[in-house]
């Protein structure tokens, strides 16, 4: 979860990721974050984001996202 | 000849005047509809009796800001699209240029900041009143194809955006060439993805309306949720793209496609940067049917002036040609002289035709120094765009894109001057000087800024006040100290390189040419020569208590200078490197001080003995054995104020298993230091190495003067406490601790050498014999021989 933290806190610093839970319904994150952050995330965790993840749901906060990283670890 | 775009707007609607012109998420309308609304619209702004005048809309990507656009024209004037989520400053700046005569804002309750003291109408108001024909006639009668027809926004290298003013004719022109090139006509249903302050709409708009088509808002919102946009796009049964390279590497990026294909796309323009060949072949792979087109243009000449429809496959390694001219429109290719370059070589690419805009709105300097004569006419009244882009032709005959030849970039699909960033930044008051960078690899903007402390998002929130989203850094770099060249400028290669550089292989590329070890020992030397084979020049600086010989002498041998000195010397000497240099830290005692660290050439890196963050401070190896740690290692890190603290470029691990001491602990970690070090050499040398922030709990910091329970031995202490303690203070003789002691009736009692034998024993005692002391356990027997007492 650290790693994530760091991960999204380099991506846009002046974001409380630590709160924040519309990431996407309140377009605190773009398109232009998403791709960076799938990207980062793959990377970090060796894991592949596919378009099935891709939902605001699994977005809309830190925590969401970690979860979303776990369920595919399981998977992978 | 059709001189009004209104023309298209008014012949479309006899044809087809029920048919849905533009619609978004909230509404559709029909031609008829369109028109009827338009013309009120200009009803009512004709009773400001302007003429060829700015007038403003905030847009909002909704099919009112078309209402609106088209009620300017038809008052006689041209609108200045202006978004609403604009930072204030920018929309300030906008205002001031364009100083727009009325602004139509989406509704009066909710009107963004900056718009004071300005007529204000609203979308509502605009409808308030009946068409007034012979009103719109008349002013239809004075209209000139030449008339302006929008003011559109570029980044400006000054900090003060330029208003692209972009005439009727030109408009036309375009619609035409699209039409009659990629044979748009009324069956066409356009996405149109570009906001309306991007001069890609304006291809979406005026196509939709010359032909008859149809074209559909795709709000930015759904590039993240890419399922309702697939079915959106598929929904709306859209056969048209022109859209921005980045929208299509976002979407090839979520891999939109890979679930199933829902629709057929007939027609897929893109511009706005260079088209990675890697998202060109993901679209082609699921909509192989469509018609791919590469087009070119900067907004000074209407949206585009070459076009290239592919027609093969393309490696990865390629690039795609930016291709011919459309008809009506000329590219010359100019070198620094004004004149043709030979066949195949690069040129400045310039064009001429009705494309080209006006100029800059209220910019006179600006306009003079790219909109020209012809250098190649003397004799009549040519001018010619200079885009600043450089381009060639290839066997084949058609355009390449090759370079810029400033501080412009293309991210994200818009065009950015830099320096229109870092005005930004220097406007900040506790900034001291800033400069952005962009890696192109990466697709980042870095921003390195001097301040007196790192606060990034400070810096961002700043920013964010002054620039849209798509200027503002994706990076921030702070430094103490902004690195000079000798004329006091701030050293822009040097920074490229090290922070937004695209690493490349080469020895010739690398980034730090000079290097410096502080050191005292073996380590120091080693890593020293490995650095004089990769052909960087080296010295040492032996910063130990004590000068040794034996450094200097095999240095030496090695034809490696090394000087004794520490302290201020030393502090001077280092401060004052102007060049890059990399300064390795090997088993140094002396601690580098902050002016030295803020040097922004030097890149500091340190080697400790233990796996940070445990076990930071001195004399690690000992800590990690007395505190009976299963493993310790090495930590290569780069030099942070705080002690031990900084990144880590490497790791290596070593067990510590029962019968190792810190003497031969510490010499497995010189060799695993050397060999990590190698590892490291190289992308540190390019400036590439990758770096991980300490993470874990960091143990409290280990000072020389410490020792473990201070030096003296328990007799209470279990079996493999009295083990770890003997085995931890065990520096083979070196002097590197107090000596271990054990006090017995107030005397205190050294030993001159210790055994431990893991035999068995049957009784628990401990024996004071002559000149030796037995502890017997369980499970060994611990043998302090050659006592004797001293002093403490």
């Amino acid at each position: 979860m650290e790693k994530l933290m760091n991960i999204l806190k380099e991506l846009r610093p002046e974001v409380d990721f630590a709160n924040e839970q519309k990431l996407i319904d309140n377009a605190i994150l773009d398109s232009f974050d998403m791709v960076s952050l799938i990207g980062e995330i793959n990377e970090a965790f060796d894991v592949e984001i596919s378009f099935d993840e891709i939902e605001p749901e699994n977005f809309n906060s830190a925590e969401r996202i970690w979860k979303m990283i776990q369920t595919l670890r399981q998977e992978g | 000849m059709t001189v009004n775009v209104l023309e298209y707007l008014e012949n479309q609607a006899q044809r087809f005047p029920d048919k849905i012109v533009f619609g978004d998420i909230k509404e559709e309308l029909t031609y008829r509809e369109l028109m009827i609304l338009a013309k009120k619209a200009g009803t009512y702004l004709s009773s400001f009796h302007l003429r060829n005048q700015p007038i403003a809309v905030i847009t909002n990507h909704s099919v009112g800001c078309l209402i609106a656009f088209l009620g300017v024209v038809y008052s006689g004037n041209f609108y200045v699209p202006l978004d609403e989520k604009q930072p204030q400053a920018r929309m300030k700046a906008m205002l001031t240029v364009a100083d727009p005569k009325v602004i139509i804002v989406p509704d009066k309750k909710d009107i963004p900041c900056g718009l004071e003291n300005r007529i204000l109408v609203s979308r509502e108001e605009l409808q308030s009143v009946e068409i007034r024909e012979e009103t719109l006639a008349g002013i239809r009668r004075n209209h000139l194809d030449t008339d302006p027809l929008y003011l559109m926004f570029t980044s400006g290298s000054t900090g003060v955006p330029k208003g692209v003013l972009v005439a009727h004719r030109s408009v036309i022109d375009l619609a035409e060439q699209f039409a009659g090139v990629f044979h748009f006509d009324a069956e066409e249903i356009f996405a149109n993805q570009a906001p309306f302050d991007f001069d890609v709409s304006v291809k979406d708009i005026y196509s939709t309306l010359r032909n008859g088509a149809s074209m559909f808002i795709l709000p930015q919102s759904m590039f993240t949720t890419p399922k309702k946009l697939v079915s959106f796009l598929s929904e709306k049964r859209i056969t048209t793209c022109i859209w921005a390279v980045s929208a299509l590497s976002i979407l090839a990026a979520m891999k939109v496609w890979d679930k199933g294909v829902p629709l057929q796309l007939k027609k897929i323009l893109f511009s706005g940067e260079v088209m990675p060949i890697k998202v060109l072949n993901y679209w082609r792979k699921y909509q192989p049917q469509a018609m791919y087109v590469n087009l070119y243009g900067p907004t000074e000449i209407t949206c585009n002036c070459t076009y290239y429809i592919l027609d093969r496959e393309f490696g990865l390694r390629e690039t795609i040609p930016i291709g011919q001219a459309f008809g009506n429109t000329q590219i010359l290719l100019l070198d620094n002289a004004g004149k043709e370059p030979p066949k195949g070589e690069l040129g400045e690419i310039c064009v001429k035709g009705s494309c080209l805009a006006l100029g800059y709105y209220n910019n006179r300097e600006a306009t003079e120094k790219v909109f020209c004569q012809n250098p190649g006419n003397r004799m009549f009244s040519d001018r010619i765009y200079h885009t600043g882009d450089y381009g060639r032709y290839n066997e084949e005959g058609m355009l390449e894109f090759i370079a810029r030849r400033d501080w412009q970039i293309k991210h994200m699909g818009h065009r950015i001057e830099l320096t229109e960033i870092e005005n930004a930044g220097n406007s900040v008051a506790w900034m001291n000087a800033c400069c952005c960078l962009y890696d192109e690899a990466k697709g980042k903007i870095v921003m390195v800024y001097q301040a007196k402390e790192a606060c990034d998002s400070l810096a961002v929130l700043e920013l964010q006040k002054m620039l849209p989203k798509y200027m503002c850094p994706n990076r921030l770099v702070w430094l103490p100290k902004m690195p000079r060249n000798q004329r006091g400028k701030i050293d822009r290669v040097f920074l490229k390189r090290k922070y937004a550089g695209a690493c490349k292989m080469t020895e010739k590329d690398y980034l730090y040419r000079e290097a410096v070890v502080l050191g005292t020992g073996s380590l120091a030397l080693s890593c020293a020569d490995t650095i004089k084979r990769h052909g960087i020049s080296c010295r040492i600086y032996d910063t130990g208590a004590k000068r040794s010989k034996t450094l200097e002498r095999q240095a030496k041998q090695k034809g490696i200078d090394c000087q004794w000195t520490s302290g201020e010397a030393l502090a001077k000497c280092l401060a004052e490197i102007s060049s890059p240099t990399l300064l390795v830290s090997a088993i140094n005692p002396w601690i580098i001080p902050r002016e030295v660290l803020e040097n922004p050439y030097l890149e500091a890196i340190n080697c400790h003995q233990a796996l940070l963050p445990k076990h930071s401070g001195r004399n690690a190896e000992m800590w990690a054995i007395y505190e009976e740690d299963e493993i310790t290692g090495i930590t290569w890190h780069k030099v942070r104020a705080q002690v031990d603290s900084g990144e880590i470029l490497i790791q290596k691990e070593l067990p510590i298993s029962q019968d190792v001491t810190s003497f031969s602990v510490f010499r497995r970690q010189m060799k695993l230091a050397y060999e990590a070090f190698c590892e490291i050499l190289e992308p540190l040398l390019f400036g590439g190495a990758r770096t991980q922030a300490q993470t874990g709990e960091r143990t409290m910091m280990h000072y020389s003067w410490q020792t473990p329970a201070d030096g003296r031995l328990n007799m209470d202490w279990p079996f493999h406490k009295i083990s770890a303690f003997l085995r931890a203070l065990d520096y083979g003789g070196l002097d590197v601790v107090k000596k271990p002691c054990v006090v017995q009736n107030n005397r205190t009692i050294f030993w001159k050498s210790y055994q431990i034998q893991a035999e068995p024993q049957k009784k628990e005692a401990v024996c004071f014999a002559e000149d030796s002391i037995s502890i017997l356990r369980k499970e060994g027997r611990i043998l302090l021989k050659n006592t004797y007492i001293g002093g403490n």
